[in-house]
């Protein structure tokens, strides 16, 4: 192990490794201000939307009340309305105002706790409307136990609702998910985040699902591909393969080296990014609910994608609640059936184990690439060429776009959690293993009868 | 005992036949210097002999272990120190003795041995990039030494080495021969060579120049003899080639210098130029040095 450990230290101070780290800051330090820039506009549109409920709340109410007066004044009721329907929408009118009111107050004092209440009672008016008209699902039978517990915390009446009011919102799936996101949200007593989030763990997540996938495949090939020709260039690979060890044990530890170095060099600018970000905003965060694949946490099932399947993947179809994404799958319900909420550290927890492998794949390929090719600069070359046929295998045949086919959208590993892949969690993780042997085998293969001539 | 077997190796780079039927053996505490100009074939026999390069054909034992066969036990009898030092130039000097240490398995007191024996000291502690080039070749060789092998291979052990190195290098080569290894060893340095080889194997274009070969160039060497030019030179000279073997000659202003293909005709050749009336200006007897046999049978002298 002494050598083993002396050949990282070698490896970790070399220019190359500390230029990916200052690279990878770098690209992590774009990617914060690309977020915050996104962010003002987020927020600039969660004002709006406070205040517009606000201002639409008022206005529904004085609407309801001049109509209500009208029909007790005696006037005649248009076609289809009656006296219950004017009472029951001015009961929820006064109730919306209440929210409303309550909403905009605890927004701009920024009370997260009684925002988030706010928002799940303001969500759970739609079930009145909207859940209830699709499926007989209620707060109690979606919950289940813990609903006994949340309405401790809030305030529900289940009689306020006015069918046909609001006709135009968004899915279904969405108001359950963001009724059982803000409610989870209370319980933890964390602020509500969105996918431009910079609290240090809801941009671990967020740069998970944007900016490192991007790069992180680039970085560990660059890193990988070159370790074998500077054993080459320096003959350090003649004094190693003297020894009574096989070509295999060689090729084996520089493979293990090649994915603790790039571990690293992913790691250590994450950590500091993770770090300044956590003094600047606190450390708390790491219970934030995702949504996941359903019981992906405990490895009991494989979860089926029958939604998935039905919606075709179409972008356009993303429901988002809080950092998460999910593909609406309209009537079908299914994704209540598929999906579920995790605190974020479970997620990340799956997420990294998905992410080491696909940088242990990147590894054997690029081990795979410098026993191919003997001269560095072009084994680099086919590195980057092979990157960017990877990464595009999905665009040039669209066929196999995000299915098991597409190697490199392993790196997806957001995505590919939240079930939004035409690939399960599992069945990547297995993939990937599988290529993870035969690259290697193959490297050994051609490295065991290669001549040593440099 | 015998440490190393060669037998009939061969090696092909795409058309190029590198290596013919190399064949040769190295005893225990024998010196074997690998002579030959550059792309002769003397590296690539001694990486295949390393298990660096795959012969296509021939057979290598090392300490009676077959290298095909029996690689592992082979490799743990040999050590070697090819071309480049192949050191971890971002890790010190102690890093890399460390590291080569612990593949090898080797004791805390043998390592202390190697230690004193690369001399260098606190510079042990810089890191190897910052080395000079002999203090590169002390540490590589100081690694090949860490295994305690059966026999050294040495490709270039001087290069890059001081006046000084040269020697504390070619002292510590003679005294690992009188511990017992065996050592193969190559250099352009000839003459340092000639001071610690045992014997020396040629090689010209990747087969071994044959001992017949060798000593009729050593023969050859033998006497230069000196006479004055005078106008029937050509005629003489023709009949001397014919009768008497002369190899080659040389004409020096008004001296014609020739050589002999083998002692035995310097009486003869000196009869014949006396009774051609000749005056005879010196007959100078060469020494069989290693330049001179070295270019006797890479350039035809």
């Amino acid at each position: 192990m002494t050598a083993f450990w002396l050949e990282l230290k070698s490896v970790c101070k070399s220019y190359r490794f500390l230029a990916f780290i200052l690279v990878l800051l770098f690209f992590l330090v774009l990617n914060i201000q690309q977020y915050r820039t996104e962010s003002a506009i987020v927020n600039t549109k969660q004002t709006e939307d406070i205040n517009s409920f606000l201002s639409i709340s008022q206005s529904g109410l004085q609407s309801s009340e001049s109509r209500y007066e009208s029909f007790m004044a005696g006037d005649p009721l248009p076609k289809g309305d009656t006296e219950e329907r004017r009472i029951n929408m001015l009961i929820y009118c006064k109730h919306r105002l209440k929210i409303a009111e309550a909403l905009y107050k605890a927004y701009y004092d920024q009370d997260w706790p009684a925002y988030n209440r706010y928002m799940a009672e303001r969500a759970l008016m739609k079930w009145n409307v909207d859940v209830k008209d699709y499926n007989v699902l209620s707060p109690e039978l979606y919950f289940g136990e813990r609903w006994n517990q949340y309405q401790a915390l809030i305030e529900y009446v289940p009689e306020i609702f006015y069918s046909n009011i609001e006709q135009n919102t968004p899915y279904t799936e969405w108001i359950i998910f963001s009724t059982d996101y803000h409610l989870r949200l209370i319980t933890v007593d964390l602020p509500p985040q969105n996918p431009n989030d910079t609290s240090p763990w809801g941009f671990t997540f967020n740069f998970l699902r944007r900016g490192l996938p991007d790069i992180l495949g680039l970085i560990v090939l660059l890193m990988t591909v070159s370790l074998l020709h500077r054993d080459r260039k320096t003959g350090t690979v003649k004094s190693t393969l003297l020894t009574p060890k096989n070509r295999s044990y060689y090729l084996f530890k520089k493979t293990t080296l090649g994915f603790l170095a790039s571990i690293l060099v992913i790691i250590i600018p994450l950590l500091i990014t993770f770090l300044v970000l956590g003094i600047n905003s606190g450390f708390r965060g790491m219970e934030s609910p995702v949504i996941m694949d359903k019981g992906l946490w405990k490895l009991a099932v494989v979860p089926e994608h029958g939604a998935i399947a039905k919606t075709g993947l179409d972008p356009s179809g993303y429901g988002e609640v809080g950092m998460s994404q999910f593909v609406a799958s309209y009537g079908y319900f299914s994704n209540l059936d598929r999906l579920e909420f995790v605190p974020l550290w479970q997620f990340l927890s799956l997420a990294a184990i998905l992410v080491i492998m696909f940088i242990l794949f990147c590894t054997v390929i690029g081990i795979f690439i410098s026993t191919l090719v003997r001269n560095e600069i072009l084994a680099q070359i086919v590195a980057v060429g092979v990157f960017a046929l990877g990464s595009s295998l999905g665009t040039l045949l669209p066929g196999i776009k995000t299915t098991y086919l597409d190697l490199f959208a392993k790196v997806n590993a957001v995505p590919i959690l939240e079930g939004n892949h035409a690939t399960t969690y599992l069945g990547s993780l297995s993939i990937l293993f599988v290529m993870i042997i035969i690259l290697f085998r193959l490297s050994v293969l051609v490295f065991k009868r290669q001549d040593i001539c440099d | 005992m015998k440490v190393l077997s060669v037998g009939k190796l061969n090696k092909s780079f795409g058309k190029h036949h590198v290596l013919k039927d190399i064949s040769f053996s190295l005893e225990t505490g024998e010196i074997v210097g690998f002579i030959g100009p550059n792309g002769s074939g003397k590296s690539t026999t001694m990486k295949c002999i390393a298990n660096l390069i795959f012969p296509e054909s021939g057979d290598i034992e090392i300490a009676g272990y077959n290298l095909r066969t029996s690689r592992n036990q082979a490799l743990s009898h040999l050590s070697a120190l090819i071309e480049s030092p192949g050191l971890y130039f971002n890790l010190s000097g102690m890093e890399n003795l460390r590291l080569f240490a612990s593949l090898r398995k080797v004791t805390n007191s043998h390592l202390d041995e190697v230690i004193g024996f690369t001399g260098l000291g606190p510079a042990l502690k810089r890191p190897a990039r910052s080395y000079s080039m002999g203090m590169k070749q002390r540490l590589a060789l100081g690694i090949a030494l860490l295994p305690k092998p059966t026999f050294l291979i040495l490709d270039e052990p001087f290069s890059g080495l001081d006046p000084q190195g040269v020697f504390e290098l070619r002292e510590a080569i003679k005294n690992l021969a009188a511990e017992g290894y065996g050592i193969i060893f190559s250099s352009h340095q000839l003459l340092e060579m000639d001071k610690i080889a045992s014997r020396n194997i040629f090689i010209k274009e990747g087969r071994m120049v044959p001992q017949k070969q060798i000593q009729a160039s050593v023969a050859a060497l033998n006497y230069k003899i000196y006479i004055d030019r005078e106008e029937g030179d050509a005629a003489l000279l023709d009949k001397l080639k014919a009768e008497l073997f002369l190899s080659n000659y040389q004409q020096e202003d008004n001296i014609l210098a020739f050589t002999l293909t083998d002692v035995q005709y310097l009486a003869p050749v000196l009869r014949a130029l006396l009774a051609d009336g000749r005056s005879i200006q010196g007959v100078v007897p060469m020494t069989a040095n290693i330049e001179s046999l070295y270019s006797s049978i890479y350039q035809g002298a």
